[in-house]
């Protein structure tokens, strides 16, 4: 109940998180991400092409999803889900040497 | 009509006035500027009165590019690219890949420009490519318009960076105003009412705004995607993929080459790999490039425009030893993908190269539409809000900004004719831009009245568009008699178009119209709500 009221007290400041800094970082992190699961395809560059590609289309979706989210709390928990496993994965290719 | 909840919609609503309004007049110089850049190659041709020869490569090369090859030293025979620049010419730049100060990789080389049909040097520069590429007096104009759209002529990757996020802004505003449309199908056909100021500048917004919106977003998704592709995207990708080995990446988007093999051999004959390119291609060779001259791996690959009602391009790949044709090749991977056909879609969606000079005047007329949006949509915003100083300051920017850019654009071409003869004009085609902008804005802030500030404007724009194919033509360029003989007969078009649109400023200014242009006028004027 009281992490509903920091939500609802704060809302705006949450909602401006979510679709300035946040959802551009989903976009980067998504499309850094990319590379490692996108299937390659004929000519082995999809992977490599595709995510540069969608990453306005990340960035719109996530934006729009962050502005017109009703249930903010859903709203952030997946955005930083998101955020966070992509960003995980990422890391973890550059650290390991891909 | 999309159904949204009241919150909702006034959350939208928000954002795209929002979105229109933060760096909405940053907005409108990067659309004038895409504008007119669709445009770019034929401003180039303008700009140097016509080509020397529709197709520059139509007289046999091989003797011309054998001796050039002999003058350089021999690492620069690594890589030899070879195209057309704005006036025809043909340009030849014999290089090596090799690191510069800052111990980045570029392409270091000599550059020889030569007439498209005799042949003679006209102009040889040495050093990088970004200098001595850039050092093409011929392309002065255009250069500078198009890096102005591209960049803002901010320094890389900040300038990219800065287009980039207008882009995704302008996708913000797009979708939301499709989202907030109630009656999108209705404001297709909507007629302006003229009972008040407002409704009036509201319904032509809605209008323009409504036809526009499929290429808005069109427009800001392949605008947005240019700008964080090569700035943001392929280092990103690159370090994830390849672990920061950017040759490796390029190597895997490129193509990988043929097994290293230096031992000396000669080239085979460039001409007959031309006219076999040209025979599969089924157009004639914009360019090509020959990787590692005089070695046993050398390659030659030929590049052509799309085939007529294909949009994707294939480039000709022969071995450079025997001449054999060993086919085509998509710009991207070795084989054709979904990756390649979707990337080379980006540059003909933005700049509507798609289906010649027909789909650059549509792309021309939008962007000008979408110009007009922006700035009315602007108007309306700091309409509403006329009575706080800080959004008053703004309103008054927007006339400054609005007239003033297309005047500083005829300023840069004004600055860039002037200084031809003294071959002056990478100093003064950004010279002449600043100063149009300096004066146009001196006008701003001296004139306090708005009618009369909007006259002095037309008047501006009218006489500078009006004198760019006066000067073209008093500073040595051809004459129409001449550029019909020549096969330039589009140029003559460019100065006509330049005449009209210069003369109806004028008669604008004035009071008065052209003949046959009709005008309804708004009758009553009411407060903003």
């Amino acid at each position: 109940m009281t992490q509903w009221n920091w939500f609802d007290r704060r809302a705006t400041v949450v909602r401006w998180l979510l679709a300035g800094p946040v959802a551009l970082l989903v976009a980067f992190v998504v499309m850094a991400a990319m590379p490692l699961w996108f299937p390659e395809g004929a000519a082995g560059i999809d992977h490599l092409v595709l995510p540069l590609v969608l990453f306005p289309v990340i960035w719109a979706a996530a934006f729009f999803y962050a502005c017109l989210a009703e249930n903010l709390r859903r709203a952030s928990v997946i955005l930083v889900g998101v955020l966070l496993a992509n960003a995980a994965a990422a890391g973890w290719a550059v650290w390991s040497g891909a | 009509m999309i159904a949204l909840s009241q919150r909702r919609t006034k959350r939208l609503v928000a954002i795209h006035g929002w979105s229109g309004t933060v760096l909405g007049l940053l907005l409108y110089v990067v659309l004038l500027t895409g504008a007119v850049a669709v445009f770019a190659l034929q401003i180039g041709s303008w700009s140097a009165s016509g080509v020397k020869s529709q197709q520059p490569f139509a007289q046999p090369l091989d003797g011309t590019l054998r001796a050039l090859a002999a003058q350089v030293p021999a690492e620069y025979r690594d890589d030899i690219g070879v195209f057309s620049n704005s006036a025809g010419h043909i340009v030849a730049f014999l290089h090596a890949h090799t690191k510069d100060a800052d111990g980045e990789i570029g392409d270091k080389g000599v550059l020889f420009e030569l007439h498209p049909e005799t042949h003679e040097i006209l102009a040889q520069r040495e050093g990088f490519a970004a200098d001595v590429l850039g050092a093409d007096p011929w392309g002065a104009l255009d250069d500078f318009l198009v890096d102005l759209h591209i960049n803002l002529h901010l320094p890389d990757p900040w300038g990219l960076y800065a287009t980039g996020v207008l882009g995704l802004l302008m996708l913000a505003s797009a979708i939301s105003g499709i989202l907030i449309h109630r009656h999108l199908i209705k404001d297709l056909f909507v007629a302006p009412r003229f009972s008040s100021l407002l409704l009036n500048a509201r319904d032509r917004h809605n209008l323009a705004g409504s036809w526009g919106l499929p290429f808005a977003i069109v427009l800001a998704f392949t605008g947005a995607f240019l700008s964080f592709a090569l700035s943001l995207g392929l280092p990103t990708v690159s370090t994830v993929a390849f672990g920061g080995d950017h040759a490796a990446m390029i190597e895997r988007l490129v193509g990988a080459p043929e097994a290293a093999d230096p031992t000396p051999a000669p080239l085979a004959d460039i001409d007959v790999m031309l006219a076999a390119s040209a025979k599969a291609a089924g157009s004639a060779p914009t360019g090509f490039s020959v990787h590692h001259w005089g070695r046993a791996d050398a390659t030659v690959t030929v590049f052509h425009e799309p085939p007529e009602g294909d949009l994707t391009v294939a480039q000709q790949v022969f071995d450079g030893v025997s001449g054999v044709h060993l086919g085509s090749k998509p710009p991207l991977g070795t084989e054709p993908s979904v990756g390649s056909a979707v990337f080379q879609l980006m540059i003909p969606l933005h700049f509507g190269t798609f289906a010649g000079m027909l789909s650059r005047t549509v792309w021309f007329a939008l962007g000008l539409a979408m110009c007009y949006v922006t700035l009315t949509g602007l108007q309306l915003w700091l309409q509403r809000r006329s009575d706080e100083p800080l959004w008053r300051h703004l309103a008054r920017a927007v006339p400054i900004f609005g007239y003033g850019l297309p005047i500083a654009i005829a300023g840069s071409g004004i600055g860039f004719f002037l200084s031809l003869p003294a071959d002056s004009t990478l100093f003064w085609t950004p010279v002449g831009f600043l100063i149009a902008a300096a004066l146009a804005i001196a006008a701003g802030l001296a004139v306090r009245q708005d009618r009369t500030l909007s006259q002095l404007y037309r008047l501006m724009l009218g006489v500078s568009l009006i004198a760019l194919p006066l000067l073209r033509m008093a500073m040595g360029g051809a004459g129409w008699e001449a550029l019909a003989a020549s096969d330039n007969t589009a140029i003559a078009i460019f100065d006509l178009v330049l005449l009209l649109a210069g003369a109806s400023f004028v008669l604008a200014a004035i009071g008065r119209r052209l003949p046959g242009v009709k005008t309804a006028r708004v009758t009553e004027r009411v407060p903003a709500e």
